[in-house]
């Protein structure tokens, strides 16, 4: 064991000497491959390993590779000394220019309707609300009969729709509103919900029109939710999601499945609400809510003499196109990366 | 709906400026979109939902006008005119088909002179931008804008048999409208007749036959209820909208026909001359529904969250033409006004409270109990495939799921039938539902380098559609990428995939789909079942998207591992003991694959072996032809102690003659 210390030591000393009388990069290199090599010197005292004792292996054996990493050492640090000398790698510091860009790094991004989704479903988390999903192709009873919306109603004009070949009992769901049932139909109140999701609607596409789109509903019922909740809620909405200076305001509207029913603006976040190019009068219509209709309650079994609830519905492409100034709907869907790398 | 600001003030005297009024109807529920001045007036173009077709009129707005400042609606009286022989003399009325229309009235006026407007009348119908068409034509625009009722006026001496018939059309009937359009009818289609041939689209247009002309003397008015339904059903199927459709469809107020009636009739013979018949034409029931509707305040504070004094809602009320019918201290009870249909119960009431109080005077103010929001197995799941996608610089697209064409029928993996089709896209009869997302993410790479964007890697998650026996098709959430990267680098990124969503014993094994490149394509099995699949994009697809490289894609099912709790890391002890590295070159036969090896070495059941990785493949000289050589790396590596070289060894001889025996391999 004292021999092979004292051969480990000997070959490192060799080595400092060598690696220092190196003068060029292909000088060091025949020094490397001397004492790196694949028949280098440290190889070489990896084969005399066999004559030690089995006790003494592991630790000549850490020894060995000890010394394997302190050559290289040596070899990277002389390396380095003679690319700078030569002015290659290692600029000075008059010469290193820190203007220059970095090494560019590829990441991707999620899409800007996905990166919105999730910032609104996490604000509606902060209030209590959970996420769940359903499904896009959906039942003409679902998406429109337990919605207090009758058959050929012109309440269902604003909601044009797409049905699967040969059947009338199957749509693409028109709004995300279907969710709403079958999460009241699969639970007892209290629920509090948010419902992300694609919707389709017989819509010629152009720069605000879109015959696919993405919507998130929102729904609380319980024993005591009153429409001073739904303002509490989606007012604190406005703020986290266009920011803390906005304000809302709250115009009655009608919606076959809420009553009373409302839609929010919010103060212009270009003008501060003294009316722009943008937003006309100062304010921007965001989204439509209400308080859910004892019709909806009831096609779900729950006695609206007991529960009341508010519910809320917006588009996901225009709360970020307002946000963010996109000027075409159709920008979203032709994801250019152009257009997805600026989100 | 177009409103004058000088027609309004006819029936209120409100003194406030237009545009706070403007203001109050906006968050009353009339949205006013656009304000348009004028030197003599200005016109508010007003939003009107569909649930208030008794707001497409002056009186209605003016009744909101009222209600919202306090003041008194004035509706002006009609004073019929001294009227000439009975109408029974000069027209006949039969309605056979009442089911669709509850209430039909006729009045004749004789002798009528067809001139030019006057100019009171030309501005007020010019002001809502009608045009001017003739004084008889514009009393019944200007009558159907002051009350909301859809009036008609027929040359009578047109009318074959001076008769009136409401009947359905027979099929096949035509019929050349007063725009020049001719239509031909089926026996769904409402029609006003006369005793040869349809002369009106009942609640539609009225016919060219029939139309008021210069030269015509004898006038029938009709002013009618008409089924709802049944107008809209035909106006969508022949493409027609009207003002009067527009009215019909949404309801109008059957207790207003007739004062429509004598309102027309009044103001032709002031304007245009001539002599009113005695008496009425009428079929149908003149009395609407009047529901009483009960309202407690009880409910008015679960619903809107405030207090509101039972005398205040019931001015509110009273303001909007509702009549009290009784009550007390708790509750009110309400006669509902014929012109108010929308009203059916109490949530209705209390949303009139709402809207004429202001909606503002609800505070921002929540009592609503602490609750967590949870976060969803998909969102979960979702995430964490994208941080992993994201890292690995590929960028998130949305595109259409409504697809056409040969690209999405061929990428098929999940299913072998035919697509679900979509209806109603007129150009595109198409249209299906796609069965998988790649062919969207070849074209949207299509479009970056037609875009100067090259080497775009892209990924969706989305949902796809699979048909299926069930109502509702199958519509598993799908995440899939396309990269110019090669298999392997492709599949390094898919197993980091899985690993992100704790999706564990997964397995690729060779496929033949048809859209990948022969022995470049793997489905991915888990639990005896298929959850995506990775590969080269065959050439023949290549070349169709007309791509400039070849790409790799993938597909994994990510619904299918939603359900399962995700896996929770456990923490593995960081091991202190140096392991021992063995490179081994392994020459094995042509059809041995890897998994096969690593398989082989892990049932070795070699106590030391901590982790095997692949490191190169080698074919030719000196390895004969038919075999190959791979080379790996395995460590060996105990927790307790350091290895010593006979123990790497013993471990390693266990490996070799394994494989020599199960695989036939040798190392070189």
């Amino acid at each position: 064991m004292g021999d092979i210390k004292t051969s480990i030591e000997k070959v490192h000393a060799a080595a400092v000497d060598e690696f220092a009388a190196a003068g060029d990069e292909s000088s060091l290199e025949s020094v490397r491959v001397r004492y790196l090599g694949r028949k280098g010197r440290v190889r070489d005292l990896m084969g005399t390993l066999g004559t030690l004792s089995p006790e003494e292996r592991p630790e000549a054996g850490r020894l060995i590779n000890d010394l394997k990493s302190r050559i290289a050492r040596l070899h990277d640090e002389k390396s380095a000394a003679l690319g700078a000398s030569a002015g290659g790698e290692k600029p000075s510091p008059e010469t290193l220019d820190v203007t220059l860009p970095g090494t560019p790094v590829r990441l991707g991004r999620i899409h800007p309707i996905a990166r919105a989704a999730r910032e609104i479903v996490r604000i509606f988390a902060g209030m209590g609300f959970s996420a769940v999903y359903g499904p896009e192709v959906e039942t003409v009873h679902n998406n429109f009969e337990c919605l207090n919306m009758p058959l050929d109603h012109p309440s269902r004009d604003a909601f044009e729709t797409f049905f699967v070949r040969d059947r009338s009992d199957v749509v693409l769901r028109s709004h995300t509103s279907p969710v709403q049932i079958r999460a009241m139909l699969a639970s007892k109140p209290p629920l509090r919900i948010v419902v992300p999701g694609r919707t389709y609607r017989p819509d010629t596409v152009d720069a605000t029109h879109s015959f696919m789109f993405d919507q998130i509903e929102g729904l609380a019922v319980g024993t005591d939710v009153t429409m001073a909740d739904l303002k509490f809620c989606l007012n604190e909405f406005g703020k986290a999601y266009f920011g803390p200076e906005v304000t809302t305001r709250f115009r009655p509207h009608f919606f076959p499945f809420t009553e009373p029913s409302a839609e929010m603006d919010v103060s212009c976040i270009f003008c501060g609400g003294k009316g722009c190019r943008v937003c006309g009068n100062g304010w921007i219509e965001v989204l439509g809510c209400g308080m859910v209709h004892p019709n909806v309650l009831r096609a779900v079994n729950y006695d609206p003499e007991e529960y009341t609830g508010f519910a809320f519905g917006m588009g996901i492409e225009r709360l970020s196109m307002i946000k963010h100034q996109i000027n075409d709907l159709r920008l979203f869907f032709e994801n250019d990366i152009r257009f997805l790398s600026q989100f | 709906m177009k409103a004058s600001w000088n027609w309004l003030t006819d029936y209120v005297a409100v003194k406030a400026p237009a545009a706070d009024v403007a203001d109050r109807l906006t968050m009353a529920g009339l949205t006013v979109e656009d304000i348009d001045k004028t030197p003599e007036d200005i016109c508010f173009d007003i939003e009107i939902t569909s649930n208030r077709p008794d707001w497409l009129s002056h009186i209605g707005i003016a009744r909101e006008i009222a209600a919202l400042y306090g003041l008194a609606l004035h509706v002006p009286a009609v004073e019929l005119p001294p009227a000439g022989g009975p109408v029974a003399d000069e027209a006949a009325l039969e309605v056979p088909d009442a089911d669709l229309c509850p209430l039909y009235t006729g009045r004749v006026i004789k002798g009528v002179k067809i001139a030019p407007s006057p100019a009171w009348l030309r501005e007020k119908v010019e002001s809502i931008g009608l045009r001017s068409i003739n004084n008889v034509v514009d009393i019944t625009n200007y009558v159907m804008y002051e009350c909301g009722q859809p009036l008609h006026a027929f040359d009578l001496a047109k009318l074959a048999g001076r008769k009136i018939i409401v009947r359905r059309a027979v099929s096949g009937e035509q019929i050349t409208l007063i725009d020049e359009t001719k239509h031909t009818l089926t026996d769904s289609d409402l029609v006003i007749a006369d005793g040869k041939m349809p002369v009106a689209l009942a609640g539609i247009m009225g016919g060219a036959e029939s139309e008021i002309g210069d030269e015509t003397s004898d006038v029938f008015v009709e002013s009618a209820q008409f089924d709802q339904y049944s107008v809209r059903t035909t106006a969508k199927r022949l493409g027609i909208s009207t003002d009067a459709s527009y009215r019909f469809e949404r309801g109008v107020d059957v207790e207003t026909v007739d004062w429509a009636s004598r309102r027309t009739g009044e103001l032709i013979v002031e304007i245009a001359g001539g002599t009113l018949c005695e008496g009425v034409l009428k079929v149908g029931v003149e009395r609407g529904a009047r529901p009483e509707v009960r309202l407690r305040m009880s409910r008015v504070r679960r619903i809107l969250g405030i207090d509101v004094p039972i005398e205040e809602t019931r001015t509110i009320l009273a303001s909007l033409d509702f009549v009290l019918r009784g009550g007390s201290p708790d509750e009110t009870v309400v006669e509902v006004p014929s012109f108010r249909g929308d009203v059916k119960e109490e949530i209705d009431l209390i949303e009139e409270v709402a809207r004429i109080k202001g909606y503002d005077k609800i505070p921002f103010a929540a009592a609503l109990k602490v609750a967590v929001g949870r976060r969803n197995p998909r969102e979960i799941i979702t995430e964490a495939a994208e941080e992993v996608l994201t890292a690995c610089g590929f960028y998130g697209c949305v595109s259409y799921s409504l697809v056409t064409g040969d690209l999405f029928r061929k990428i098929s993996p999940w299913t072998r039938e035919d697509p679900v089709y979509i209806e109603n896209r007129p150009g595109h009869e198409d249209t299906f539902l796609r069965p998988s997302l790649v062919g969207s993410l070849l074209l949207v790479r299509k479009t970056n380098e037609d875009r100067k964007v090259p080497d775009a890697d892209v990924y969706e998650v989305a949902h796809v559609y699979l048909p299926s026996s069930d109502t509702l098709p199958d519509q598993p959430l799908m995440a899939a990428a396309v990269t110019g990267r090669g298999f392997p680098a492709a599949k390094g990124i898919v197993e980091r995939l899985f690993q992100a969503i704790g999706a564990e014993a997964v397995e690729f094994e060779p496929c033949d789909f048809p859209f990948l490149a022969p022995g470049e394509a793997a489905s991915i099995i888990s639990g005896g079942e298929m959850v995506g699949f990775i590969g080269r994009l065959d050439s023949s697809i290549v070349e169709s998207v007309n791509l400039r490289t070849g790409v790799s894609v993938a597909e994994i099912n990510l619904g299918r591992f939603e359900a399962r709790p995700r896996n929770v890391e456990s923490f593995k002890t960081l091991q202190r003991f140096p392991g021992v590295e063995r490179d081994l070159a392994l020459v094995v036969r042509e059809s041995v694959k890897w998994a096969e090896i690593v398989s082989c070495i892990e049932g070795a059941g070699a106590e030391y072996l901590d982790s095997i990785s692949f490191i190169s493949l080698y074919r030719g000289k000196p390895i004969p032809e038919g075999s190959k050589s791979v080379a790996l790396h395995v460590v060996f590596r105990s927790p307790e102690k350091t290895l010593t070289g006979e123990e790497a060894d013993r471990t390693q001889a266990l490996i070799v003659g394994i494989l020599s025996e199960r695989l036939g391999a040798t190392l070189r």
